[in-house]
């Protein structure tokens, strides 16, 4: 006996899959194919078959190997400040207080601002001359005097870092928050009765109650962070001097700068490499945690 | 002291220290606003913390002098037609996957959690090639189409969450009264779900107000040009009004906000728990 096939929801379906295999999908296909191909924009469609020899190439780039660097060193920095403001600011709002809702909405802000915009706040707040960044900066004796943060090499990924921070802890707020909340009271009450203080409660019931929502949250962060292209690609274009070239900036770079469109995708499918084995855990710790429920 | 005002102390201190955070966040947001109005030279040291005076002029001077409002409007149709493309495909398939359960819609399901996590600097690159071979390239419609492709598997993923909460006997019932199945979603789900509706074309709209990389590299020519890109561009200019720049970036943001405000909501429960369980 042959099943019925309905119709339905294959119809329903058709315009998706024809956007996301038009856009998202044969675009990821042909970008790993460029990559074991010599092409560059002037002869897209002449390009040789070349097998390895762009992966070769690169594994001796020096510039591959600081770009895997600034990813790594960003990704890590990124993710612990972002994490932090966004723990702090949840445990804050965690809190029973007048005014709690108009609060938070504040809290969220700088998630709500175009990316753009973000880019363009900060890089007039850390203007070398006139930047009101530098001069609070000066005030509280964090520096001596006024720096040129995006043009120095060691200055532009910490001034990054505190932009990418600063625009994307509402994620991490919002979610441990919606964390705290599923933490039972009773558990806090019993830690209590046991005489336990404010930091005891939060290392042996608030951070333990968070586990799995941790998990989740932080692989979520490290794949943004690899992917983000908008924000350090608006502030620094990669520079200066590379120091902020992740991945992500040199596969473009590489293509629209340089146009070597088949090198480029050798460097976009080793991200795309990282990013595929990072998302499997990230699926597998979802399932993981859908099935402890 | 006494166990109930040691709480109300430890309770104010809490509450000052939430206030403080709170400023420092708020404080880029009142930068650019301050910088924008002040009527008194920017370009001062020590800068102005509270504002000298009021003035809108550096409003007036930009959409003179640049062409904001060209590109006010290309942002306008780009995030317009975002929202519109979006909102009506998600829909469709977003019921498709809440009501049927067969091997397509599972396939479906996979394909759409992976899509949100490639890498778009590698998708852009063929993209570019893919777009200029058939017509889509320079096209303020071909950028709408592609920010629609990046914002799609979201949008689905979050008004799934909306139908799966009503009851399937409610379309049911409908269908025994008479109405076909896509009749019953039509005329019955689709209305209960009117806040979810609300969240994809607000969602939607901002992520093509908002969006920066895809322009940058899909439209060619300046008078084709969205606030993101052109804003951008200003950066590099040697005699660069930060004043101006930064009534520039107000424009931007407003409309952002704004939509983001109406629907915050319901727009923080459904990605919060989207992002957790996936």
């Amino acid at each position: 006996m042959t099943q019925r096939i309905n119709w339905l929801p294959i119809w329903l379906l058709g315009p998706v899959a024809i956007l996301l295999a038009v856009i998202l999908i044969w675009p990821i296909v042909q970008g790993v194919a460029l990559s074991f191909f010599n092409t560059r924009i002037l002869n897209y469609s002449a390009g040789k078959f070349i097998g390895l020899a762009n992966f070769n190439a690169l594994f001796q780039d020096e510039y591959f190997w600081n770009s895997l660097r600034v990813t790594a060193i960003y990704g890590a920095a990124s993710v612990i400040c972002t994490y932090a403001l966004g723990l702090g600011f949840a445990l804050l709002l965690n809190r029973d207080f007048k005014g709690r809702g108009f609060i938070r909405t504040i809290f969220i802000l700088p998630w709500a601002i175009p990316e753009v915009v973000a880019v363009l706040i900060f890089a007039w707040m850390l203007d070398p001359q006139f930047g009101v960044g530098n001069y609070l900066l000066v005030m509280i004796g964090v520096i001596e005097q006024p720096q040129a943060w995006l043009s120095q090499s060691h200055l532009a990924l910490p001034a990054l870092v505190v932009l990418t921070a600063w625009q994307q802890f509402p994620l991490a707020m919002l979610i441990l928050l919606a964390g705290l909340q599923t933490i039972p009271e009773e558990q806090y009450e019993a830690a209590r009765m046991d005489g336990a203080g404010a930091w005891t409660r939060f290392v042996h019931v608030t951070l333990p109650g968070l586990r799995s929502v941790n998990v989740i949250l932080i692989l979520l962060l490290i794949l943004n962070s690899f992917r983000r292209v908008t924000m350090i690609y608006a502030m620094t274009r990669g520079g200066p001097a590379r120091s902020t070239e992740t991945l992500s900036v040199l596969t473009y770079n590489t293509a629209f700068e340089y146009q070597r469109v088949g090198y480029a995708a050798a460097v976009g499918t080793v991200l795309l490499l990282i990013l595929l084995a990072f998302s499997l855990v990230y699926f597998w710790s979802i399932m993981r945690s859908n099935q402890a429920k | 002291m006494t166990p109930a005002r040691k709480k109300s102390i430890l309770n104010g201190f809490w509450f000052v220290l939430t206030l403080v955070c709170a400023a420092i966040v708020f404080f880029p947001y009142y930068w650019m606003f301050v910088s924008s109005v002040e009527t008194d030279s920017i370009f001062t040291w020590p800068p102005h913390l509270i504002p000298s005076g009021f003035s809108l002029e550096s409003y007036w001077t930009i959409f003179e002098e640049r062409d904001i409002g060209r590109w006010l409007l290309n942002t306008l149709i780009v995030a317009g037609s975002t929202s519109l493309f979006s909102t009506i495909i998600a829909i469709n398939a977003a019921y498709a996957l809440s009501r049927f359960k067969t091997t397509t819609t599972s396939v479906f399901t996979v394909i759409i959690l992976f899509s949100q996590l490639l890498p778009a600097a590698l998708i852009v690159v063929p993209l570019f090639v893919i777009f200029q071979q058939i017509g889509l390239y320079n096209s303020l419609v071909g950028l709408a189409i592609a920010d629609t492709a990046f914002i799609l598997p979201l949008a689905i993923w979050l008004l799934k969450g909306f139908f799966d909460q009503i009851p399937v006997e409610i379309e049911q019932q409908a269908m025994i009264d008479g109405c076909s199945q896509l009749g019953a979603f039509y005329r019955v789900i689709l209305p209960l779900s009117l806040p979810g509706l609300v969240v994809v074309v607000a969602m939607s709209f901002i992520s093509g107000w908002d969006e920066f990389f895809l322009a940058r590299t899909l439209i060619a020519s300046q008078d084709q040009w969205v606030l993101s890109v052109g804003l951008t561009s200003f950066r590099g200019e040697y005699t660069l009004d930060w004043s101006q720049m930064m009534a520039a970036a107000v424009i931007f943001a407003l409309p952002a906000l704004a939509f983001f405000l109406v629907v915050q909501r319901y727009l923080v429960a459904g990605l919060s728990a989207g992002a957790v369980k996936g």
